[in-house]
């Protein structure tokens, strides 16, 4: 406990940093379908664990205040609804992270009767990060310079 | 075990480790009406619906001739078998007569066709917007026809909380089918692939209650001891959660060189006692009038804390020897079991020569979802998130 206070005090007295800001992006997560396996990295990535804040990653929960939108899974057919309605209440620019394997072309489950076989059946994507599931340390790469070139 | 006239009579064949009983439809009203058994899972497989019942001593299959796509309902009796008939219903296009529930569970009309393991045909009627299933992937239909060896990658991806657990079930499911011997050194290994994994769940529920309480010292902790013990995982099994590590026959690969150091290194460092501590001074208050809760939030720092300490007996008693033996293409079934996270996995397996048949996969999460829900709702409403994160089910696990 003693620790962590130590480490806010430290904290609060260092001076301000000089490097400016980083970009800011504001990241929309929908789980289309997914085993759980990116979800479990990417709250890893969104604790306080990775310092995705530092990197200028914001998580929110509705469609009106993202400028991205995560989809993991492979897209089930059953969530492609959910998936279209998210997109559609984004407000212009939007753009579209693949996260994952399924998310990037279905995965281990292409071919599915019961997939669509990843986000771009469904949403333009821009920025794809392989992995089943992509670490959150290749997550936080991909997403920081994803955001800066925003 | 005194046997029911009912099952006496019928036609048995193996399922190691236990007996399918080939029932009449009559002596299969009979088996759902008797004391003494409970509902694990129901599924079908060619023409057949086939349940897991759980009685005193240990889990029988029955199963029952489908006529002209009807069988009798069990959930009259089992109140729990009412998701499976509902899913049995979706992905065969059986129907369970006399059934409590008649809402689909899986499919609401946006596949391109209904019954896909049945009799597949075009989907009729306009598409309903889905109340569940969105975490259908057609999984069991993706295993047909596979070797148990190629089809374990979608084991594995059943539920990425419990991808260790899942596939220990699938590999002995498939060695109890293929008549299978199992290494002992591989046997050890999934142990301790699966101990770490129960490990990284009871800090996964511990951390996510912590965050639903608002308590941001005991939510970090967690997340920091999380990462831990996935970095260990990748240096001892080369992938932080394990997935693919477990093949039935045995294991992918041995554990790593400096496998056994970091995870001696994860248990020594692991700051049980701070974890506790911290658990308790943050969340006593806020879970003293929630015993649900509470007793999750116990459980999950039990379990972490336990696993932590079974970390180095389970590497000591390794033995040295083969970490992976060949499966015979044979023909058979077979039930396999593992402890996930959140309990008993069982999976079930018909092989033709070698390749999958027949197979049905089931994660606690049938169980405790309906629970889980009921739990929630009954809650007040500012303890709603609470309630659902200490009793955490994700979705992926019983729709397949």
């Amino acid at each position: 406990m003693n620790a962590v206070w130590r480490e806010i005090w430290r904290n609060l007295r260092r001076p301000a940093a000089k490097a400016p800001a980083p970009r800011r992006i504001a990241l929309l997560h929908r789980d289309c379908g997914s085993c759980n396996g990116c979800e479990i990295e990417l709250r890893l990535l969104a604790s306080a664990a990775h310092g995705a804040a530092a990197q200028g990653l914001v998580f929110v929960d509705t469609p009106q205040h993202a400028d991205a939108l995560l989809v993991t899974g492979p897209v089930s057919r059953n969530s492609e609804g959910a998936l279209g309605s998210a997109w559609d209440a984004m407000p212009d620019p939007r753009r579209v992270v693949a996260l994952g394997d399924c998310a990037v072309d279905g995965g281990v489950f292409k071919g599915s009767y019961a997939v669509a076989g990843g986000a771009g059946s469904v949403v333009p994507v821009d920025l794809a990060i392989r992995g089943c599931p992509p670490s959150p340390a290749q997550m936080l790469e991909a997403l920081a310079a994803f955001a800066k070139s925003g | 075990m005194t046997l029911l006239p009912a099952l006496r009579t019928a036609a048995a064949t193996p399922c190691p480790p236990t007996t399918r009983y080939h029932l009449h439809a009559e002596a299969w009203r009979e088996i759902a009406a008797a004391a003494g058994f409970t509902c694990e899972a129901l599924w079908a497989d060619g023409g057949m619906v086939v349940a897991l019942l759980q009685g005193a001593d240990g889990p029988i299959l029955c199963s029952v001739a489908v006529e002209q796509g009807f069988y009798p309902a069990l959930s009259p009796f089992h109140p729990p078998a009412a998701p499976f008939e509902r899913m049995v219903r979706d992905v065969w296009g059986y129907v369970a007569v006399g059934g409590t529930d008649p809402r689909p569970l899986l499919d609401f009309g946006h596949w391109p066709v209904t019954a896909p393991l049945g009799r597949p045909s075009a989907p009729y009627g306009a598409p309903e917007p889905p109340e569940s299933g969105l975490a259908h992937k057609g999984t069991l239909a993706l295993l047909r026809g596979k070797s148990p060896r190629a089809a374990a990658r979608f084991a594995a991806r059943v539920a990425g909380e419990a991808t260790v657990a899942h596939s220990i079930a699938f590999a002995r499911a498939a060695e109890a089918a293929g008549r299978a011997m199992v290494p002992s050194r591989a046997e050890g290994l999934r142990d301790l692939m699966a101990g770490i994994e129960r490990l990284a769940a009871g800090l996964m529920r511990l951390g996510a209650i912590a965050a639903a309480a608002e308590a941001v010292l005991l939510e970090a902790a967690c997340a920091r001891q999380r990462e831990a013990v996935s970095t260990a995982a990748a240096i001892a099994f080369g992938h932080r959660l394990m997935m693919d590590a477990v093949v039935p026959g045995g294991v992918a690969a041995d554990i790593g060189v400096p496998g056994p150091e970091a995870l001696i290194r994860l248990a020594r460092d692991l700051p049980r006692r701070h974890l506790a501590e911290l658990a308790h001074a943050s969340l006593a208050g806020r879970l003293a009038t929630l015993p649900d809760a509470a007793r999750a939030c116990e459980a999950a720092l039990g379990e972490a804390l336990t696993q932590t300490e079974m970390l180095v007996p389970r590497l000591d008693v390794l033995m040295p020897g083969p970490t992976l033996f060949a499966l015979e293409p044979i023909s058979g079934e077979g039930l396999g079991t593992a402890e996930g996270p959140d309990g008993s996995i069982r999976h079930w397996l018909r092989l033709e020569d070698g390749q999958i048949a027949g197979a049905f996969l089931c994660d606690p999460g049938w169980q405790r979802r309906p629970a889980a829900a009921a739990a929630i709702a009954a809650a007040e409403p500012q303890d709603r998130a609470l309630i659902a994160a200490a009793l955490g089910v994700a979705a992926s696990g019983m729709e397949l």
